[in-house]
């Protein structure tokens, strides 16, 4: 449901054309507002695409925005089963990584500790992804320890 | 139906005797958990591999390295694919080797205790290895493939 309402936000203010001054939403849309004004007309920007190079703080407000959208679909098409089912996979991985890496220590051999951490990493990136994160689970930040949770 | 529902509340059951700090008394619920007549069902034998790998990691509580082995091994005939419950399977089974091992080097013998190691670490490789995969195809275009 949060999800959704994130979705509605995220969604509109990235895909809502510039607001026109007679249409006012609040204290938020009136700030984008102002932002959008020093953009070119609506007329001669389509909605959707990034601003010209040389805008950056027009530009950079919507690649934010852009990338709230994209992450926020990616939660979208992964439904709630697929992510618990990923994150329960993703604590046991890092598990068996963090005994690989304890294990392979005490005998100096680092290529399989390395190898595991290196699979571990990369599922975190997909699921923080794909998912957002893991309620009560492991870590999906990249740089989080090793076991991120006991 | 009756048998996820009873498998449930002797999981719950096993969860209170553990929080109470009963071991044995949670390795009771959990033996007749798998000793329920259970329906030919992939659910069920998700069920059953889970509570293997409960059952093995509550006798490694009590350092019954062979009975957590066994636990396993009835466990891993639940799970064949690659799934999650293999994959916990193999990472209990991961420890269970390490536990082999310490116990192995407390006792002197080096060179067993090598071998037990090595074994715990092929383990927990492919441990990562099809818990990767779980990930992979459950993510898999928003999980539209499974």
């Amino acid at each position: 449901m949060g999800l959704c309402l994130l979705l509605t936000r995220c969604g509109g203010a990235a895909r809502q054309p510039p607001s026109s001054p007679a249409q006012d939403h609040g204290p938020e849309e009136r700030e984008r507002s102002t932002t959008d004004s020093a953009a070119p007309p609506a007329a001669a920007a389509p909605p959707n695409t990034a601003p010209p190079m040389g805008q950056p703080a027009v530009g950079g407000a919507r690649a934010v925005a852009l990338g709230e959208l994209e992450r926020s679909e990616h939660e979208l098409k992964a439904s709630p089963g697929d992510c618990a089912t990923a994150c329960r996979a993703l604590a046991s991985m890092e598990r068996a990584a963090a005994q690989i890496c304890s294990l392979t220590g005490e005998s100096g051999d680092a290529a399989q500790c390395d190898d595991a951490r290196r699979r571990l990493l990369s599922a975190r990136d997909r699921v923080r992804s794909a998912c957002g994160g893991c309620p009560a689970g492991p870590s999906v930040d990249h740089d989080a320890p090793i076991p991120s949770t006991r | 139906m009756a048998f996820l529902s009873a498998a449930r509340a002797l999981h719950h059951e096993a969860d209170m005797q553990e929080r109470a700090g009963d071991v044995d008394a949670a390795l009771g619920s959990l033996q007749r958990l798998v000793a329920l007549k259970a329906p030919k069902a992939s659910e069920s034998d998700e069920v059953l591999a889970d509570a293997y790998a409960r059952l093995a990691e509550l006798r490694l509580e009590k350092n019954d390295v062979p009975g957590a082995e066994q636990e396993v091994k009835q466990g891993l005939d639940h799970a064949a694919g690659p799934t999650y419950f293999r994959g916990h399977l193999l990472e209990v089974e991961g420890l269970v080797e390490e536990r082999r091992a310490a116990t192995l080097a407390d006792a002197g013998s080096a060179r067993e205790a090598a071998g037990a190691r090595a074994r715990a670490v092929s383990l927990l490789e492919e441990a990562v290895r099809v818990q990767e995969l779980v990930i992979a195809r459950a993510l898999a275009d928003g999980g539209e493939d499974d």
